[in-house]
């Protein structure tokens, strides 16, 4: 299972907010913010919280478990 | 990164006129070292008189020099960029401050030496620093007047941090050649190789301190509750796991090769800056 998830094209939907400005909403750094884009870091339960808290939407619809094979 | 374009005259004036006098001081240094260099040879006997003022305005035109290189400091690290040119100038500039106290050693000892020694191995020594010194200020001074260049709001912690561990990366490799021109015999006899090995390794550790209180203290000022993010803290894990490596590996290498006939102090800091520089790559690879 792979940890799919939305936050790119949510920050384009709030007004193109960049990777910056959504770091520094929940207190992070930019490269955290790209790399959980990328699938390459898995966030704490509560960095996930912060993101939902931010886009204002649950968390199971900003992070989805996917298979492997559905992500490829 | 955020850029504040607002006009700040004020700012630049004062960069021009430090910049400008630290420069003059320098360039006054060089003229006296020169003029002092052919004064003083052997059996020369005492300095003139106007000579003998000149040389003591040294001390305080270093000096001015000297708090110029700390300006140039406060204004670098209020702007680290996260780029490793950005962090090998504060490298520079603080290795350059270090070897304004050296100036002043090898000054005395000249004047102490001259009459029954040689001491060309010392002049040539303080015109390379003079020099170094010299081409710090000038590029600090003209970054000064490049408004974006030094009034840029810092990258924010993100830049401190990916700047603390370039700076760990040089000092690591500042270490390593340290430790292996001590021993080397090339700088200093060999029974001094230890004395010598230690004063280097401080001397490649002392800008890596200094940028880690400055990190600490700006966390302490931001209120931020830690001083890295939880990725951050992830890859530091990572790198400190990976970073235990080259232990196992230079102990066997060195059994191997029966060096422990060496002196510790070679293994213990040999070791620290190898996984200084493992460390540090592992966290700047992490976050490229």
């Amino acid at each position: 299972m792979k940890l799919h998830n939305n936050i790119r094209r949510l920050r384009f939907e709030q007004d193109e907010m960049s990777q910056q400005e959504l770091a520094d909403k929940i207190g992070v750094s930019r490269m955290t913010i790209y790399s959980i884009e990328k699938g390459n870091y898995v966030p704490s339960t509560v960095l996930a919280l912060k993101i939902a808290q931010v886009f204002q939407r649950p968390v199971e619809e900003i992070f989805t478990l996917l298979p492997e094979k559905e992500d490829n | 990164m955020k850029i504040n374009t607002a006009a700040n005259p004020a700012f630049n004036r004062r960069g021009a006129v430090f910049g400008a006098a630290a420069i003059a001081c320098l360039a006054y240094c060089l003229t006296v070292f020169f003029i002092l260099q052919k004064a003083l040879a052997p059996g020369s006997g005492d300095l003139s008189g106007a000579l003998q003022a000149a040389s003591l305005a040294l001390p305080p035109a270093l000096l001015a020099a000297g708090l110029f290189h700390v300006y140039l400091l406060a204004k670098l690290l209020k702007s680290l960029t996260g780029r490793f040119i950005n962090s090998l100038f504060v490298l520079l500039v603080i290795g350059s401050g270090i070897l304004l106290v050296s100036d002043i050693t090898l000054l005395s000892d000249i004047g102490k030496e001259y009459n029954r020694f040689d001491v060309s191995g010392q002049w040539a020594m303080l015109y390379a620093f003079t020099a170094f010194h010299l081409a710090v200020v000038i590029i600090g001074a003209a970054l000064l007047q490049k408004r974006k260049a030094l009034t840029a709001d810092s990258g924010g912690s993100e830049a401190v941090y990916i700047s603390v561990h370039h700076i760990a990366l040089i000092s690591g490799v500042l270490g390593v050649a340290g430790v292996f021109l001590a021993m080397s015999g090339a700088a200093v006899p060999l029974r001094y190789a230890a004395g010598f090995m230690v004063v280097l390794s401080v001397l490649a550790l002392i800008p890596l301190v200094l940028i880690l209180v400055y990190w600490r203290l700006r966390a302490k000022r931001k209120k931020e509750r830690t001083m890295m993010d939880e990725k951050q803290f992830s890859d530091t894990a990572i790198a400190a796991l990976l970073a235990a490596l080259p232990v196992y590996i230079l102990v066997c290498t060195l059994d191997l090769l029966s060096a422990f006939s060496l002196p510790a102090s070679f293994f213990i800091l040999l070791l620290f800056f190898i996984q200084l520089i493992v460390f540090s790559s592992v966290v700047l690879f992490k976050n490229r």
